[in-house]
């Protein structure tokens, strides 16, 4: 069974890779991007893991930080899979780079009004700060190395917001593009942030967690958690809608519409629903409350349904042409106002997913599950 | 040299750029002024920056654009070409993370292509469309035969850059540059020279005598999104 | 559609190798090497330290632009040996205004740069085609089949002299007749006076009987011996061309004409702007001895000067002759408000938008339009009566007019038709070659071109004179124009009465300034002849012909011809063994179908075509039906008729079919949309490549000479003919015929004693040299612009390029010119010398014509009527007069030019065409969309009565339906489909060629798009012939009624 699981991983990295190889020989022409639609799939990814990341720092910090005893068990597993993410989503927007080898000059060559830039600045004191923490949890229990990780974790909660909600002011702050240009996208991005890295740990725990008699419980705890988070976010995400559609903006509202329309399966189905209906009904009825395996059904939907809202915050803010008459003023393959990511950028998406995967649970069942069983029987 | 002639046009634009060219770089302020009920909407300036730049499928600089308006018999059509704005507030500037898009002193808006790492920000930040990407590809890719003009050096900024091998500006945001290779060769923007209509007029704003500055104290004078703040150098008559 | 079977899949070795034959990097490598080293001098390639090479005077060489006809001047930038930039040359007042003047040297103008049109600027993408041409093809299956083998250069040429059974290896057990059998007449001597004989019979001056008794010894050379007057044998050999240009057109000229002895050298000028230029020649022909020469065929009005433009069916901004020229002084004048300019087109151009008025007239309606305006300009003599007053040119002379007309002339009205001009004989007062007029009721008679005495005579005057009923053309203008009321004008032109008169009281209100302008979309009609009468008479009343601002001479070239004192080289004497080609043409052009000796009463079994020439599409119908006489072998270069001739696919059934065409030779730099049906074809240097002189410039007021000549080094493969080593090309395959047929006028000493014609550079830097010595003789380069000269032609291989042979080509006195010249790109006067005073310095002076006698005078060949000698709404009708029912189709079939494509060569230009539009539209009008329940970009199959099917028929069971994308627009009138005329290629790279069994795959980006050719109407009458304007020769593009419906 394991190896079975183990094997499938490799099998999609290999792919992945593949791709990857293809894409860093090939350039960037493999993709179906256009010069008008220059962001897609792969800086979906980006940002999702990001989201990811974060979120799941943030809820380590529950037990760290706050000290939340009934969480204790999963916070490990919460900083590893932040750092996982993390990791994921800089593969993504690594190999989204036109110059992928040039990426140091990111460290180098700074230019402090950039947001992107102060961003990578944060993801590397971020990535540290969760390499010292699993470091000293691992290495020991003493009071001390735990008052070490509060220390940290409390440095940690602003640079993981930054980190998250600067991901969000990227977007925020393109003045070109009314339909990122807000306020309040970045609030979004850190609520939402939340929302996934909880139903991520509520699904990881649901599937990975030692079977005892806390599991439902703890399970129940993380879900209601995520589903506190989801309710926020939608509502946010209502306003920030209804502002736009009635901003009189016409890209705006172009962009909302084609979101609704041209969209509408990502947005519908993605969005509203994994996202935010089925993980919600889930957790309401009191019968699939108590199931463990629901409430990973819901964890799972939820991340999957916060995929679908990635997608729909990057791609339909660029189907609307900066000045109508673009559309047709020059028209080539690249010099299209539509976007729809083909089998190379999927299969690449897939192979670092699976990559990511890989190594979590490599990872967590060398580090974390064996001592999971100590803790447990103590 | 023999006498050139005296017009008020094309001859004046050539003698200005001369002038200011003898000025140091940060006293020049390059404008463009496009006369839209002069524009006869004929493409040329877009082909010739094509050209001119040896820009690549997915690349332009400066396409026209065309509106039809009123129901027949009373319609009109109206053209509106766009190069880069040349913003004197660049959103694409503000949001590289590498610097590698800047602000000159003449207020061209520069890419470094050897700094720029493809990140593609800018292009999502420009409000006016004014960037696109250089993906690798060619024309003449995938036909009986790859044609060698394809591969020549483009001598944007002043470097001989040639796409052979997707070196640099492969993989890079490229945008309209004012033809700052030709200025400092004391030429006019290819663009301004091609126009068919004369509609198109490029000089120093800060020579008062010069025509761009006459031009641009005219009460006909629009610029493209004014209320972003943006401030485009990029003029346009109706 | 059938593509080629046999399917090899191409790897990308199989596509190195077929580039072998398709243009390929291969030698343009070689060309960058040269390059490379030469560079080395001034900076190193590739490289940094390269600023801008571009700037640098010894990579500029200028020639001419060919991507269009309008042959603008142009200014190519090379680097590493490879055109890597196009400009308009500064030196020309065609491409820069004002023009640098000559003696700005080259160093120093290198940093100015001219303006080009968005296709002249992509110029480069149709020298550097992917599918170039660069070895000749043998078809290897069916015509058409799209397979093909290559074939050795020699070989083919000696195939298509020789002749023989020359496809029996594809079953095709005929025997065709080669160039030598077909050239039968080869002595000089008996030509000339066979033709010199030809002339009496023409003028029933000498019997068939008389001739074919004395020419009994050589009546075999004759294609019938009963009709001498249908030449000789040779005539059976055909050259079809397109736009040529000069140069190219003396070169085959006397290869076609006075080397293989055939009449036959059909240019494609009825498709063009034919009758318009007919019809402006009459009206601007010099009368001397009692008959009518010369003429002028192309004035236009001085935009630069213009107060009231009043545009007829031409696209100004886009088309037309052309966009770099006329766009400028146009935008000027109506940004400072000195220009008011209204157009009447059926669309919105882009000249219409920025006009005061659009009048989208019902099409086929402009003489309509016109004769309504005359009529409200007469009867409220709003005329320049002092201009019209004037009956000669002494009376102009003494008004200062530089021109005067023949408004007064009286006519002779004979059984109630206005027929030829009054004689002083006739009214018993003068001489047979005097006019007459009335002066205050008295009959005078005068010489028109007396410059002492001066007739001012009387306008309007119906009258006996000596008997004999009388007109004045002004008088019979007003009859024409009061057929109808205003009222009734505005109902047949659709436009508002109001807006007529408004229109004619602003045309009127300006003097001289005013001017009417029309092209192709007035009078590509049935009616056009009659249409350009009316607009020309229009501008008469205003009297605006050599004003500032009014109808001007274009200025024209230089001479190039030699046959100006002074100048070198008179290339027609230069012509030992010269060969005089006569008799009746294919397309019975030039001759009165009475003349002929196959007159046999009406109709005749086709057309006649007296007054125009160059009728090409009559050369496949004609072959069809052998009538004249059936034909034996053609050759096709730069023209592609069955992509450009209304209907052509209905002449392609005759090309097919070798029974009526046996032997079909195609010159081109492509598998073309046409050549592709030819049994043979010869690769040909595109415009950047080779030499020539251009046509003169329409739009310039002074003398614009440009000259063509080799920017690279050619792309196809080198051959050799008479011991050179040459580039393939039109010429060196019309010089390896005559090597192999021994022809008179090329090879060793072919121009004279000491003058070889054995490259291409022989002949035309001798052209070049003449124009150095056209009046004031051009200034010696120094020194120093030798040396740049030099420079500047590093790059060009000893195959293109040799100093010492180039300096041969001409006497050691001219070298420094021409080098002067050639550093310049030709030779061209300042646009500030255009004009003195009020006039233009280039004049057409003498009179023009209201009424033109000889038209009137002579017969429809098929309907026995006589024409009209003045303007006349005409209905749209075939060539029995039978009118072309309105209602054969629920919309009207227009076509037009984008400024980006022409008709077929742009395909190509992936920067502009394929990215400007991908592919055209049918466009209509979005009422008319909308109550066909249509929605805007749905796919829509138009047919028409000729094509019920709506279908392209290729040949070969190749067919596609005639269907394209809706484009809902409102600048169109109601009830008008427009299809522009760039798209729905089939062959040009669009489709897969299959080369020595390989297959070359098409590039799906060239196939878009529809082309509106396949449905045009045909004449009931003449078997696949289009509808044809009967007197210029003009095809009809807009009289096809269409149908509408959801693909
Ligand atoms: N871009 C471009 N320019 C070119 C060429 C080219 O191929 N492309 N070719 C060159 C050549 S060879 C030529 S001959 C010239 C031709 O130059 P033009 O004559 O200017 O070009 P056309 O496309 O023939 O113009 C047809 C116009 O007439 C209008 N029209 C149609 N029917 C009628 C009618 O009944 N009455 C009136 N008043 N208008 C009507 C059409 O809507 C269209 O606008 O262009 C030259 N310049
Ligand atoms: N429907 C419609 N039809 C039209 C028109 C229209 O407005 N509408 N316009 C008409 C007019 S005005 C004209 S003038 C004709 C023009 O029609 P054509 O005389 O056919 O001219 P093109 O189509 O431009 O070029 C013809 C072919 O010449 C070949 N060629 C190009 N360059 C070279 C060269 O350097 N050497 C050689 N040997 N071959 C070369 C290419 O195969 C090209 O396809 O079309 C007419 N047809
Ligand atoms: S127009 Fe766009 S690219 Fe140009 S400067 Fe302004 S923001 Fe930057
Ligand atoms: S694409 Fe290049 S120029 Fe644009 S933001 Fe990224 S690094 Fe800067
Ligand atoms: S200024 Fe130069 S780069 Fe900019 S649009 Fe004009 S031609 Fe292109
Ligand atoms: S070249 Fe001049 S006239 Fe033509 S589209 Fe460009 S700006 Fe307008
Ligand atoms: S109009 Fe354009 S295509 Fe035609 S000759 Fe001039 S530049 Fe060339
Ligand atoms: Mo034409």
């Amino acid at each position: 069974m394991k190896r079975l699981y183990y094997l499938a991983l490799l099998l999609l990295s290999g792919l992945g890779l593949w791709g990857i190889v293809l894409r860093l020989t090939e350039g960037l022409k493999v993709t179906a991007l256009t010069s008008y639609v220059s962001w897609g799939l792969w800086v979906a990814f980006y940002i999702f893991f990001i989201g990811l990341s974060a979120g799941s720092f943030l809820l380590s910090t529950l037990v760290y930080v706050f000290g939340m005893e009934r969480l204790e068990r999963v916070g490990k597993l919460a900083l590893l899979s932040a750092l996982c993410s993390l990791g994921a989503g800089m593969a993504f927007i690594l190999i989204d780079l036109g110059q992928p080898t040039r990426f140091w000059h990111t460290l180098v060559y700074r230019n402090f009004n950039s947001v992107l830039e102060w961003e990578i600045f944060f993801y590397v004191i971020y990535a540290s700060i969760i390499l010292a923490e699993l470091w000293l949890l691992t290495r020991s229990q003493s009071p001390k190395a735990k008052a070490w990780v509060k220390l940290l974790g409390m440095v940690g909660i602003p640079v993981a917001i930054g980190v998250h909600g600067g991901t969000g002011s990227i977007f925020a702050l393109a003045v070109g593009r009314p339909y990122w240009n807000s306020g309040l996208l970045p609030i979004i991005f850190i609520v939402s942030a939340l929302a996934s890295g909880a139903a991520l740990i509520t699904f990881l725990w649901a599937v990975l967690g030692p079977k005892d008699g806390e599991k439902p419980a703890m399970v129940r705890t993380l879900a209601q958690l995520m589903a506190l988070f989801l309710a926020i976010d939608g509502l946010l995400v209502a306003s920030e809608f209804l502002v736009g559609l009635y901003s009189g903006i016409p890209d705006e509202a172009g962009a909302l519409v084609a979101l609704t329309e041209r969209f509408w399966f990502v947005f519908w189905v993605g969005q509203l629903g994994f996202g935010l209906l089925i993980p919600l009904l889930l957790v309401a009825f009191p019968a699939t409350r108590r199931s463990t395996a629901w409430m990973g059904v819901a964890g799972l939907s939820a991340v999957i349904g916060i995929l679908a809202v990635r997608m729909n915050l990057v791609i339909p803010a660029y189907v609307v042409p900066q000045f109508e008459g673009l559309r047709r003023a020059y028209v080539d393959p690249r010099l299209q106002y539509s976007y729809t990511p083909n089998g190379i950028e999927w299969l690449v998406s897939l192979g670092v997913v699976a990559f990511t995967i890989l190594v979590f649970s490599l990872i967590y069942e060398r580090l974390i599950a064996g001592k999971q069983q100590e803790v447990a029987g103590q | 040299m023999v006498e050139l002639p005296k017009d008020d046009l094309i001859f004046r634009m050539h003698r200005e750029l001369a002038v200011a060219m003898q000025k140091p770089v940060e006293q020049r302020r390059w404008v463009m002024v496009i006369d839209l009920t002069k524009c006869t909407g004929c493409t040329a300036c877009t082909v010739s920056c094509k050209a001119e730049n040896k820009l690549p499928p997915g690349v332009v600089y400066r396409p026209v654009m065309e509106q039809e308006s009123g129901t027949f018999p009373n319609v009109s059509r109206f053209f509106l070409p766009r190069p880069c704005m040349q913003c004197e507030q660049p959103p694409c500037v503000k949001v590289c993370p590498v610097g590698a898009s800047y602000k000159r002193a003449d207020g061209i808006v520069s890419i470094d292509y050897d700094t720029c790492i493809g990140c593609r920000y800018c292009i999502a930040a420009c409000p006016y469309g004014a960037r696109t990407f250089d993906w690798g590809e060619n024309y003449t890719d995938d036909t009986p035969a790859f044609q060698p003009y394809e591969e020549l050096a483009s001598f944007e900024y002043g470097v001989a850059r040639s796409r052979k091998d997707d070196g640099s500006p492969v993989g890079n945001a490229r945008k309209c540059h004012f033809c700052l290779h030709r200025l400092n060769e004391g030429m006019l923007p290819a663009c301004v020279t091609t126009c068919i209509g004369r509609a198109t007029y490029f000089g120093d704003a800060n020579d008062p005598g010069s025509l761009v500055s006459e031009l641009i104290r005219s009460p006909r004078v629009m610029r493209l999104k004014e209320e972003i703040g943006t401030h485009p150098s990029v003029y346009y008559l109706t | 559609m059938s593509e080629p079977t046999g399917e090899v899949r191409l790897s990308r070795r199989d596509l190195i190798k077929t580039s072998a034959f398709l243009g390929g990097a291969a030698l343009v490598a070689g060309g960058a090497d040269v390059a490379f080293n030469a560079l080395r001098t001034s900076a190193q390639p590739g490289g940094e330290g390269r600023t801008y090479d571009l700037a640098h005077p010894e990579n500029v060489l200028y020639t001419a632009c060919l991507n269009c006809t309008v042959a603008c001047s142009i200014k190519t930038k090379i680097q590493d040996g490879v055109i890597a930039k196009i400009d308009g040359n500064p030196y020309s007042a065609m491409t820069m205004l004002p023009n640098l003047p000559m003696e700005v040297s080259p160093e120093e103008a290198a940093p100015f740069d001219g303006k080009l049109c968005p296709k002249g600027q992509a110029g480069i993408q149709t020298v550097y085609d992917p599918y170039r041409l660069r070895k000749v093809l043998k078809r290897a299956g069916p015509r058409g089949s799209g397979k093909w083998e290559t074939i050795p250069f020699a070989k083919a040429v000696d195939e298509i002299v020789a002749g023989g059974k020359l496809f029996a290896h594809l079953g095709e057990d005929r025997h065709v007749e080669g160039l030598r059998e077909i050239a039968a007449l080869k002595d000089a001597a008996v030509a000339s006076a066979m033709a010199a004989d030809v002339a009496r019979i023409r003028k029933k001056q000498m019997t068939v009987a008389e001739f074919k008794a004395k020419h009994a010894a050589h009546l075999d050379t004759l294609i019938d011996p009963d009709h001498p007057d249908l030449g000789p044998k040779n005539n059976q050999f055909l050259f079809q061309v397109g736009r040529i240009h000069n140069g190219r057109i003396e070169f085959s000229k006397r290869f076609v004409q006075n080397a293989l002895g055939s009449i036959n050298w059909i240019e494609k000028t009825t498709l063009c702007g034919q009758t318009s230029n007919k019809a402006w020649v009459k009206a601007t022909s010099a009368y001397s001895g009692g008959s009518w020469t010369g003429g002028t065929k192309s004035p236009r009005p001085d935009h630069k000067n213009t107060e009231f433009l009043l545009v007829f069916g031409t696209i100004i901004f886009e088309a037309n002759y052309g966009p770099v020229q006329e766009s400028e002084p146009i935008t000027e004048g109506l940004r400072s408000g000195r220009l008011k300019v209204a157009v009447v087109d059926p669309r919105l151009t882009k000249i219409a938008s920025k006009a005061w008025k659009w009048l989208p007239a019902k099409v086929g309606t402009d003489a309509a339009l016109a004769l309504a305006m005359i009529r409200w300009i007469l009867e409220n003599e709003r005329y320049d009566s002092r201009y019209l007053g004037n009956a000669n040119l002494g009376a102009a002379k003494a008004d200062g007019e530089i021109a005067f007309s023949n408004a007064t002339w009286l006519v002779k009205i004979e059984n109630g038709r206005p027929a030829m001009h009054l004689r002083g004989d006739e009214a018993g007062i003068g001489t047979k070659t005097e006019m007459v007029a009335f002066q205050n009721g008295k009959p005078v008679a005068f010489d028109p071109n007396d410059a002492t005495r001066e007739i001012e005579a009387d306008l309007f005057v119906d009258a006996e004179v000596n008997g004999i009923r009388v007109k004045s053309p002004l008088q019979i203008l007003l009859e024409e124009a009061q057929a109808h009321t205003l009222a009734e004008y505005a109902e047949i032109t659709g436009i508002a009465q109001e807006d007529i008169v408004a229109v004619a009281r602003e045309f009127t209100s300006h003097g001289k300034r005013a001017a009417v302008e029309f092209y192709r979309g007035a009078i590509k009609h049935t009616n056009g002849w009659y249409n350009a009468l009316s607009l020309i008479a229009l501008n008469m009343l205003v009297g605006n012909f050599d004003a500032a601002g009014g109808i001007s001479k274009p200025g024209g070239q230089h001479g190039w011809k030699g046959d100006k004192s002074g100048q070198p080289f008179n290339i027609a004497k230069l012509h030992p063994g010269k060969l005089a080609a006569f008799g009746v043409p294919l397309s019975r052009e030039g001759w009165q179908y009475e003349e002929s000796t196959l007159f046999e009463g009406y109709p005749a079994k086709r057309p006649w075509y007296p007054f125009s020439g160059n009728v090409s599409q009559e050369v496949f119908p004609s072959m069809a039906d052998g009538y004249p006489y059936p034909m034996k072998a053609t050759l096709l270069a730069i023209h592609s008729p069955i992509y450009s001739i209304p209907n052509g696919f209905a002449q392609l059934r005759t090309l097919l079919d070798p029974g009526k065409v046996p032997l079909y030779i195609a010159c081109d730099i492509i598998i073309g949309d046409s050549s592709m049906y030819a049994d043979y074809i010869f690769p040909d240097l595109t415009y950047l490549e080779r030499f020539g002189i251009t046509q003169g410039s329409h739009h310039t007021r002074v003398k614009s000479s440009a000259i063509r000549h080799p920017v690279i080094t050619p792309l196809t493969e080198t051959v050799t003919v008479f011991g050179e080593e040459q580039h393939m090309s039109l010429e060196t395959l019309m010089l390896a015929i005559a090597e192999r047929m021994s022809l008179p006028g090329f090879g060793p000493d072919g121009l004279g004693a000491g003058m070889d014609l054995t490259r291409p550079e022989d002949w035309y830097l001798k052209l070049h040299a003449n124009l150095a010595w056209d009046g004031k003789a051009t200034p010696d380069a120094s020194a120093e612009e030798i040396e740049l000269f030099r420079q500047s032609h590093r790059h060009l291989q000893p195959t293109v390029y040799s100093e010492e042979r180039w300096r041969k080509a001409v006497r050691p006195e001219d070298w420094a010119k021409l080098v002067y010249l050639l550093n310049r790109g030709g030779r061209f006067d300042s646009s500030e010398t255009a004009y003195d005073g009020a006039f233009i310095k280039a004049k057409l002076g003498g009179v023009n014509r209201f009424y033109v006698e000889e038209v009137a005078a002579s017969r429809h060949a098929m309907t026995g009527q006589y024409f009209h000698g003045g303007p006349v709404f005409a209905p749209i009708t075939d060539s029995m007069g039978k009118e072309i029912p309105s209602d054969e189709g629920e919309f009207q079939l227009i076509t037009y030019k984008e400024v980006f494509g022409t008709q077929s060569r742009t395909i190509s230009n992936y920067w502009s065409q394929l990215a400007v539009a991908p592919e055209n539209y049918v466009v209509m009008n979005a009422a008319d969309v909308a109550r066909l329940g249509l929605r805007d970009g749905e796919e829509v199959k138009v047919t028409s009565r000729s094509n019920p099917a709506g279908v392209m028929d290729l040949g070969n069971g190749r067919v596609k339906p005639v269907v394209g994308k809706l484009r809902a627009i409102e600048g169109v009138r109601p009830g008008v489909v427009a299809i522009s005329t760039h798209f729905g290629h089939w062959a040009y790279g669009a489709s897969a060629m299959e080369v020595d069994g390989i297959v070359v795959p098409g590039d799906q980006r060239r196939a878009g798009g529809i082309h509106p050719q396949p449905l045009f109407r045909l004449d009931d009458n003449l078997r696949g012939t289009p509808l044809s304007e009967p007197i210029g020769g003009s095809v009809s593009f807009y009289d096809t009624r269409v149908d509408i419906a959801k693909a």
